[in-house]
């Protein structure tokens, strides 16, 4: 199989520009057409060890990033394009490859829906898997950067994918997205740390991407069963702490973070029961990334055992 | 007074205070209390009353006189018929 890596710079920007780099994501394929120089940098600098899909590939997910027309060049702003339609008001040029990163959730979100999708990161160690839902700013992503850095394998910093009856997670590895104060926070956490272009004055502020592909098995789709789910909150002025959660409450907060639940009715309230039955649930409260990592790393060693 | 509900839902019961409960009707999910689910597992397709209900749950129920137990379940199902979950027959 073909990483983006092996494709020469021109090949790789011959074939954007065209609209003929197919892009394999955990169970999907993506066909990406810009010729923007952000967007062909930070995916050379962040998709570098992705899958190129085998010629042919049926594409689940068509999309574009670009000027769209003169009006677009001469405002200096982007759209972005979905089989052809422009799902969203244009951006500035300086978001553009925020904007990318955002229309690709943006993808699974509206659509996938033969999964449970839960709005989480999701990471894993020794074949075992842990949820972490969460509100844009609770510090997921943040944490899942830092465990990624660590030595977890990062299986989504966005999207859960459960398959209904089961706790298995489907990988579907992506750049973590970084806000704000956390830019800074990873990249002196770890100075190994990739960041893509930084996208300012974003509707979520300062947002940079960390390449999150850090270990071997980073692009197997095989499904991860889980066995916790941790709620992260970052919170500088509470004290630090991990506590036990009634899995009825669990289970309305998952529920309430799911992108898909009360559209999948009556499968989506058995696959949340089959889920929340099958897991350990958390409360992360932390300010200091070290602290995290180690509790959740013991947390996995006492739960995360099959 | 009877209560019935149309299509009894599903729910998820870890053996806590509450219960999740799926409205099959509605399409609706709801925290209910686990005496209120213990109400909802009563109903099949026949209507109920207060009576009826109180025959039925008090066995369940030690420390509750029966009117104890009435009152309980009238709150219960002022609250559930306010969710639409049972219905006034």
């Amino acid at each position: 199989m073909h990483r983006v890596s092996q494709l020469p710079a021109k090949e790789l920007a011959d074939r954007l520009r065209l609209g003929r780099f197919q892009l394999r994501v955990g169970p999907y394929v993506y066909r990406l057409q810009s010729q923007l120089p952000q967007v062909i940098r930070g995916i050379e600098a962040l998709y570098r060890d992705f899958p190129l899909a085998e010629p042919r590939s049926f594409t689940d997910y068509n999309i574009g990033i670009g000027h769209g027309g003169l009006a677009g060049r001469l405002r200096r702003k982007v759209e972005f394009r979905f089989e052809h339609q422009n799902p969203f008001p244009t951006i500035p040029i300086g978001q553009a490859f925020a904007f990318l990163e955002w229309g690709m959730n943006w993808c699974v979100s509206i659509h996938a829906n033969e999964y449970l999708k839960l709005h989480a990161a999701a990471v894993a160690r020794d074949g075992s898997a842990i949820i972490m839902p969460g509100v844009p700013g609770a510090g997921k992503s943040t944490l899942c950067a830092g465990l990624g850095l660590r030595g977890w394998r990062v299986l989504s910093d966005e999207h859960a994918l459960v398959p209904p009856g089961t706790t298995s997670v489907i990988p579907l590895c992506r750049p973590v997205s970084l806000k704000n104060d956390s830019i800074a926070l990873i990249k002196s956490f770890d100075s190994a740390a990739i960041l893509g272009p930084t996208s300012e004055q974003t509707h979520k502020g300062t947002v940079a991407h960390m390449k999150a592909d850090l270990t071997d098995d980073s692009h197997d789709i095989s499904p991860i069963p889980a066995r916790i789910m941790l709620f992260p909150k970052y919170a500088r002025d509470e004290p630090q702490g991990l506590y036990p959660r009634s899995k009825t409450q669990s289970f309305i907060l998952a529920a309430y973070h799911s992108f898909n639940f009360s559209l999948l009715g009556e499968v989506g309230f058995a696959a949340m029961r089959a889920l929340i039955d099958g897991v350990s649930c958390y409360d992360l409260v932390y300010r200091d990334l070290d602290w995290a990592i180690q509790n959740v790393g013991e947390l996995h060693d006492r739960d995360g055992r099959p | 007074m009877q209560w019935r509900i149309e299509q009894l839902g599903e729910f998820f019961d870890p053996q806590e205070d509450m219960v999740v409960y799926f409205d099959r009707r509605s399409g609706d999910t709801h925290l209910i209390t686990a005496f209120a689910a213990h109400i909802l597992r009563q109903f099949s397709d026949q209507p109920l009353d207060i009576d009826e209900l109180v025959r039925r749950v008090s066995p369940d129920m030690d420390d509750c006189t029966p009117a104890e137990l009435s009152e309980a379940l009238s709150g219960a199902l002022d609250e559930l018929t306010i969710l639409d979950i049972v219905q006034l027959a």
